[in-house]
């Protein structure tokens, strides 16, 4: 759950944000609309608690009191490490990822793909590869051995929209909209109880934007959401509350 | 063979026959070894057991503080990091080691301590300005981006270091220590020539040049060229495999 209550915040003596109050409780996504430069992502950086507020108070709760929340974001650049691969950047939050320490009937477990739920054919060729990867995984290896296998990252790659032939380079060698997904399957596959997107879909083309969308619509519904973002549909998209920037509401709708 | 190896051989080879024709020209092989006496007297040397330890000792020492300019260098770089005065607190002497002439250092270190400690010392004092900057450079240009992305996903110290920090160093360790591996070798050897600590490579330079052995100086010439590239090389592997290592299992 996430509850700003009059919040204000300010760079320096210019005021950005000010009195915002609203409730996201588990399972409900609320939009933030409105232009560049309105404050939206501060709102985002706020809730995640990168940066503090000048004024009022923000509660960000998770399902379970006295231990550390799941948080995860989809940021505006895609913070990936270039070093990297896709389905590396994945593992890197995935392991020993504090959602995968919670009890197995926590929403934030129930929402990991399963080893069998693969929302995509694979081609003979595909299989092929994927197998010949994970045979030259070493059993050793301690960035590996932990909750998540490389076998489920793929997973959510793929139903991230990421084809196979994708997820072992260097993600620098993606395409932005490419990169984009990879980005989104890492926040996903972390298993927050707290998610930000902020404006996740910028770059993915309109072909496969369908997909990375319900992809998304499924894997969010134990989480309070929060989303940035200038484009109605994507906010009609996920059937959230629609406010726009400045005039935000609680929970019930209420105007404040 | 592909073309380029094919070129440099070829180069190669002109560069050797024009040294062989000088030699000849100039008629006496204590001013100018042909390369054909200085492989005579590569072929005395390498048999010898001497010519195998004085090649450890000086190795030993050359790389020892190569190791500890690294270890030095990049402690120092963190440390400047945490705050302002201490960066200029450390800047301050770094700056002016580099800006010193080796010799002061090799007749510094003559007077204070033994000239067994000499080119350990001195190879260390060379290099610890280059990766000092270097590092400090790296540690500036961190993305705090990333940072920010770690912290929001709860990543652990140990995997944020080896995973998200270490490789946008890495680049930073190898500029500094691809320059700092050719500086270490040439004060370190040039230290041993005015020191002349016992068993050294420096030593035999400097009794080649006593006895107007050229054949032999240039034959120490060349063992320093190779044993430098060698170690270059391996520095340069493991510092390539440390990154491997660093990235097990996410590449």
């Amino acid at each position: 759950m996430i509850v700003f209550r009059s919040v204000d915040f300010s760079y320096g003596s210019s005021p950005l944000i000010s009195d915002l109050s609203f409730t996201v409780e588990p399972g409900q996504v609320l939009a933030l609309l409105g232009p560049n430069g309105s404050g939206k992502t501060t709102v985002g950086r706020l809730a995640l608690g990168l940066v503090q507020p000048t004024k009022g108070t923000i509660e960000v709760a998770g399902c379970n009191e006295g231990t550390p929340i799941p948080k995860a974001a989809v940021f505006q650049e895609d913070r990936l490490v270039e070093s990297l691969s896709a389905v590396g950047n994945v593992l890197l939050v995935t392991q020993n990822s504090l959602a995968a320490h919670l009890p197995d009937r926590h929403p934030a477990r129930s929402r990991r793909p399963q080893r069998d739920a693969v929302p995509a054919p694979v081609s003979r060729n595909e299989a092929t590869n994927r197998i010949s990867s994970l045979k030259n995984e070493d059993p050793r290896d301690s960035l590996v051995k932990a909750n998540v296998t490389r076998a489920e990252v793929e997973n959510e790659l793929i139903a991230a929209g990421l084809p196979v032939e994708h997820h072992t380079k260097p993600v620098s060698e993606l395409s932005g909209g490419q990169r984009r997904r990879v980005a989104i399957a890492r926040a996903l596959a972390h298993g927050p109880e707290i998610l930000i997107l902020d404006e996740p879909f910028t770059g993915i083309d309109a072909e496969t934007l369908l997909q990375v969308r319900s992809y998304v619509k499924s894997r969010i519904t134990g989480c309070a959401t929060l989303l940035i973002t200038h484009d109605e549909t994507d906010a009609a998209a996920f059937g959230a509350r629609t406010v726009p920037f400045g005039k935000v509401t609680d929970s019930r709708g209420e105007s404040r | 063979m592909t073309k380029r190896p094919l070129r440099v051989l070829l180069a190669a080879a002109v560069w050797l026959l024009i040294w062989e024709i000088a030699a000849l020209a100039v008629g006496k092989g204590f001013v100018l070894a042909s390369p054909v006496e200085v492989v005579f007297s590569l072929v005395n040397l390498v048999p010898t057991p001497d010519f195998w330890l004085t090649c450890l000792y000086s190795l030993g020492r050359i790389a020892a503080g190569f190791c500890i300019a690294l270890v030095l260098g990049v402690a120092l770089a963190w440390l400047s990091t945490l705050a302002a005065w201490l960066r200029d607190f450390i800047s301050l002497p770094v700056r002016a080691i580099s800006a010193i002439p080796v010799v002061s250092f090799i007749i510094l270190v003559l007077i204070w301590a033994d000239s067994s400690l000499l080119t350990v010392t001195v190879s260390a004092i060379m290099v610890l300005p280059v990766v000092y900057s270097n590092v400090l450079e790296g540690l500036d240009s961190l993305d705090p981006k990333l940072d920010e992305m770690a912290a929001v996903f709860d990543l652990p110290r140990v995997r944020r270091w080896r995973a998200v920090v270490f490789p946008q160093l890495y680049p930073y360790l190898r500029a500094a220590s691809r320059t700092g591996l050719g500086l270490c070798w040439k004060a370190g050897v040039s230290a041993e020539v005015i020191g002349l600590p016992s068993g050294s490579i420096g030593e035999q330079l400097y009794q080649a040049k006593i006895f107007l052995d050229t054949p032999e100086l240039f034959a120490w010439t060349a063992v320093i060229v190779v044993l430098s590239f060698a170690f270059a090389r391996l520095v340069l592997w493991l510092l390539a495999c440390s990154k491997k290592l660093a990235l097990r299992g996410l590449a």
